[in-house]
């Protein structure tokens, strides 16, 4: 896959069109110097941090501190048909030393009670392996829904969720930043952390800045996700923001050349 | 029964689908596809090309060959609305996702869930219903017939009771099954394999022989229980149980001989290979999928899972390709395989494949000249020779009423040693071959060709004549952005048989260069050409992958903020009159600033090769940046007090807040940008003299520092 590093310096806040950006577009504030100074950022090194996106088929480097794990349990995929469970690993995860998030990445939300229960039988596997589950995430892998029924969606999951597990959702950062404040809130007795997704594909979505400046008062514990190798300079403010709990580094797959 | 549907689930039933993660789990998690507008391609890359080339994603390959052993018609067919990695694909070139999208659309949205629909934990409904007609054909009792249905749509969930207490032989049969189908999907495989062997002699022929069946099953997730490692991932081959795939291997021969035409039979037949697999006959599994490669029609979807099956079971694995090429009896797979060894270990080597090699597997290809003959051009190609030599190896075939794939691969090749030969009959080759080339993404490849060509004759203007051949609408905007002369853009601005969209891509670069070169006359009589359109979206982009802003960025802008600009026309109209003008000049810059032109670049092809869109720009004149526009202003010591203070101001907020220029328009690369940097001892120059000269000014009160 050929992506123009540098030609990232060449398009700012006008040139939406490439990438993932379809989804989640710069925002209006960015300025141009700005979008500049990120291309030019140091590149995430996940020997920095210690919490981690894996996702099946990738391995963590050896010398990695793997404080937190947030591992893909499986989805549920639109596809003909009510929704279905797909697990995409072959086995059960044995991690004893770490904190582990089982995630369930969806682009659909009509889950029925067999499919949750599905998705806590899998917590409940994970948990009996010796694992420290700490709780499900939601990656909801799609448009931006309507917040009305995302929250809904939430409550359920919620409700489905055994106590004392906690619920963690990836935001896109349109959707954290932009979001109606109040309905941002009304998460608050329903999800316990958000993780706000910085990149698209391998890179960094350019305007993050102009983001985070507008989260100032997001209601919600949130950690930032980061692309491994994606730039990121950690915009100013962030590391005092009192819902901020840290970062969780996307570990990238290998490349495969077919 | 679950597991084993079809072959895309060959190696993600196994693996835990973490071989087949590339595809279907990153779907927004790898990087869009920018691809190289030419004909060939050595190294592997995303954009595939509708022949078979060293560059092209291998199931591509795969597939391509498979539908060329046994043609398909393609009219009719329609391209698939891309992803956003394809997106700058157009119609020209097309990734293996793309493919499978065009030529085997999923279904649409589905209907909500209904309330009985069987869950993931339970059996398919298939399985289910299978269940029920054997016990229906064998007359089990009715009453137990009930009881064990309603028992086995729950068996793998969580709200599944056990089995219950049968006092009648045969349904005690079925109970004792789903027991045993019980413990296995529970990975209790010591205690399945002992309850399935008891059931051989069930009075029950349906649980005698799916027991049997089950046996396979049984020894081959034993033989990769213990092959996971910690992240719950496959650890791979080395970690299997050899002897449990072996068990299996032996089960379903057993399985075969007791029921050849059984109702498994197909299933144990696919097993196979995934015992071959497991144990590492390579050998034999490259003929069972050469065998495959030849009776599967490549027209329907089932070519598909095999080409991804092939690709990572066999052509992934160092010792799959050995096994393939070492022994000279899979001439298909040796094509593919060979292909992949064409491309570049290192630019600075000779081309991988040996000449010698290639000639040593000739009895391999025995009858299929076609096909080594592609091989023997295709190496001689990338390996550099002499174009003539290439074209003696593929007549000309381009009048032909159509192509099957590797007809077509053969027909490029050949066009691409025209162009690298110079000869003068190459964009007659290309126009005649467009006749024929109406297979998926072939017409378009055979545009390019001749786009390039005329490219390299210079002749852009009849390329995108209204009577061009090349009407593919992806190549038209790349070449109208990057290098049409202005009449040119004036023409397909006013073209009604061409897109909207394009029409627009025309009209925005002939009003954004006439802009931003300085051609403000022809600008200000040019902005007539952009329709009304109150409801335009400033922000969205139009056009097919490489896309601009509405042309209605220059009349619905917004022209002023601290400065008192009129209109864009106005002031463009003055710079006409007075290119000098310095407050229409400052307006220019303002307009940039507020209507997001700083940081915009048109579409240009990202690597510097040679490509499509890297001729020579028709369109005349420099790029006028807003920090040039200060810079000269500054320069002036004569310019009006207001003009020049503002000017230093500006020139200073161009480093807000990052310290790098966001004034200094497109760069090409890393160097270019960092040639567009004034030294930070200068800015400080500039925030000193407007403190100095204009400490009253708005501009000097306004700023507080500098970066």
């Amino acid at each position: 896959m050929k992506r123009p590093i540098v030609a990232s310096l060449a398009l700012a806040a006008l040139a939406l069109s490439s990438a993932c950006q379809r989804e989640q577009r710069a925002p209006e504030e960015t300025t141009a110097e700005e979008t500049t100074a990120e291309a030019a950022a140091p590149k995430v090194d996940p020997h920095g941090f210690d919490a981690f996106y894996v996702w099946p088929g990738v391995r963590p480097a050896a010398d990695l501190r793997t404080h937190t794990l947030y591992l893909l349990d499986g989805e549920v995929r639109r596809r003909p048909g009510p929704a279905r469970f797909t697990r995409l690993r072959a086995g059960l995860p044995r991690l004893p030393g770490a904190d582990l998030w089982l995630v369930v990445r969806i682009d659909r939300l009509d889950l029925s009670p067999r499919t949750w229960a599905t998705i806590v039988a899998d917590m409940e596997r994970w948990q009996a392996a010796g694992n420290h589950l700490q709780g499900l995430q939601i990656d909801f892998d799609a448009a931006t829904p309507g917040l009305d029924r995302y929250a809904a969606f939430l409550a359920e999951a919620r409700a489905h969720l055994p106590h004392p597990w906690r619920l963690s959702i990836t935001g896109l950062m349109d959707w954290s930043a932009n979001g109606d404040p109040a309905a941002l809130a009304q998460l608050k007795p329903v999800v316990d952390e958000v993780v706000v997704q910085t990149y698209q594909g391998r890179s960094t979505i350019p305007g993050y800045g102009a983001y985070f400046r507008k989260m100032a008062h997001f209601p919600l514990p949130f950690r930032v996700a980061l692309a491994e190798g994606g730039n990121w300079t950690p915009p100013p403010g962030l590391a005092r923001q009192p819902q901020f709990k840290g970062y969780v580094v996307f570990l990238m797959p290998k490349q495969l050349r077919r | 029964m679950r597991g084993w549907q079809r072959g895309a689930s060959w190696a993600a039933a196994l693996i835990g689908a973490s071989g087949l993660a590339a595809t279907v789990v990153w779907a927004c998690a790898d990087s869009s596809c920018s691809p190289v507008w030419r004909l060939d391609a050595p190294d592997y890359a995303c954009d595939g090309r509708a022949m078979l080339t060293p560059g092209n994603d291998t199931r591509i390959n795969l597939l391509l060959l498979m539908r060329s052993l046994a043609p398909v018609s393609e009219a009719g067919v329609a391209y698939a609305k891309p992803d956003w990695d394809d997106d700058q694909l157009g119609h020209v070139f097309f990734s293996w996702k793309g493919l499978r999208q065009t030529l085997w659309p999923s279904a649409p949205e589905p209907e909500p869930a209904t309330p009985d629909a069987a869950a993931e934990c339970a059996a398919p409904k298939g399985a289910q219903d299978a269940f029920a007609a054997a016990m229906l054909a064998e007359k089990v009792a009715p009453f137990y017939r009930d009881q064990l249905i309603a028992e086995r749509a729950k068996l793998g969930c969580p709200d599944a009771a056990p089995p219950g207490v049968y006092a009648d032989d045969l349904a005690g049969s079925y109970a004792m099954y789903m027991g045993a189908a019980d413990d296995f999907y529970r990975g209790n495989y010591a205690a399945a394999r002992s309850s399935f062997a008891k059931l051989a002699s069930s009075p029950s022929p349906w649980v005698r022989e799916t027991a049997a069946y089950m046996k396979i099953r049984i020894a081959l997730r034993a033989a990769v229980a213990g092959a996971i490692d910690q992240y719950g991932d496959f650890a791979g081959l080395e970690k299997v149980d050899k002897a449990q795939a072996a068990a299996a291997g032996a089960a379903i021969d057993a399985y075969l001989k007791a029921w050849p035409q059984g109702r498994y039979a197909a299933s144990a037949q696919g097993l196979k290979r995934r015992v071959l697999w497991l144990t590492g006959q390579d050998a034999a599994l490259a003929q069972s999928y050469e065998a495959m490669l030849r009776a599967t029609p490549g027209s329907g979807e089932a070519a598909a899972d095999l080409a991804e099956e092939i690709d990572n079971a066999l052509l992934q694995r160092e010792e799959g390709v050995k096994a393939v090429v070492g022994g000279g009896k899979a001439p298909l797979l040796m094509t593919i395989a060979d292909l992949k060894a064409m491309r570049p270990t290192d630019p600075a080597k000779p081309m991988p494949l040996a000449a010698e090699t290639l000639a040593a597997q000739a009895p391999a290809f025995a009858g299929q000249d076609d096909l080594y003959g592609l091989l023997g051009a295709t190496r001689a190609y990338y390996a550099g020779e002499a174009p003539r030599t290439i074209l003696t190896r593929l007549p000309d075939a381009a009048r032909a009423p159509g192509y099957t794939p590797l007809a077509f691969s053969r027909q490029v090749l050949r066009g691409m040693a025209l162009a690298k030969a110079h000869d003068a009959n190459e964009a007659g080759f290309w126009q005649e071959l467009m006749g024929g080339a109406k297979g998926l993404w072939q017409g378009q490849l055979a545009q390019l060709g001749l786009a390039l060509r005329w490219q390299r004759d210079g002749r852009i203007d009849q390329a995108l004549a209204s009577a061009s051949p090349i009407k593919d609408s992806t190549l038209r905007q790349l070449m109208l952005q990057t290098m049409a002369a202005p009449a040119t853009l004036r023409a397909n601005a006013a073209d009604r048989s061409r897109p909207d969209e394009e029409r627009n891509v025309a009209r925005f670069t002939l009003l954004y260069k006439g802009l931003t070169r300085g051609a403000y006359a022809d600008f200000t009589r040019d902005l007539a050409l952009v329709p009304a359109d109150p409801k335009a979206d400033l922000g969205a982009f139009y056009g097919s992958g490489l896309s601009t802003p509405p042309a209605q960025r220059f009349t619905q802008g917004k022209w002023a903020e601290g400065l008192p600009c009129p209109s864009l026309a106005q002031t463009t109209a003055t710079l006409a009159r007075n290119p000098a003008d310095q407050p229409a000049r400052l307006c220019l810059g303002e307009f940039y600033r507020l209507n997001g032109f700083d940081g915009f670049s048109l579409y240009a092809p990202f690597e510097k090769v040679d490509q499509l869109g890297r001729g020579t720009d028709q369109f005349p004149g420099t790029m006028l940046s807003r920090d040039a526009i200060y810079a000269a202003i500054i320069a002036d010591k004569r310019a009006a007090a207001d003009l020049r203070a503002y000017a230093l101001y500006r020139a200073v907020m161009c480093y807000s807040p990052s310290g790098y220029n966001g004034c200094s328009g497109p760069a090409a690369d890393y160097a270019a940008s960092q040639a567009q940097q004034v030294p930070k001892a200068q800015r400080k120059a500039w925030y000193d003299e407007l403190k100095a000269l204009y400490p009253n000014s708005r501009w000097a009160k306004a700023l507080r520092y500098y970066w």
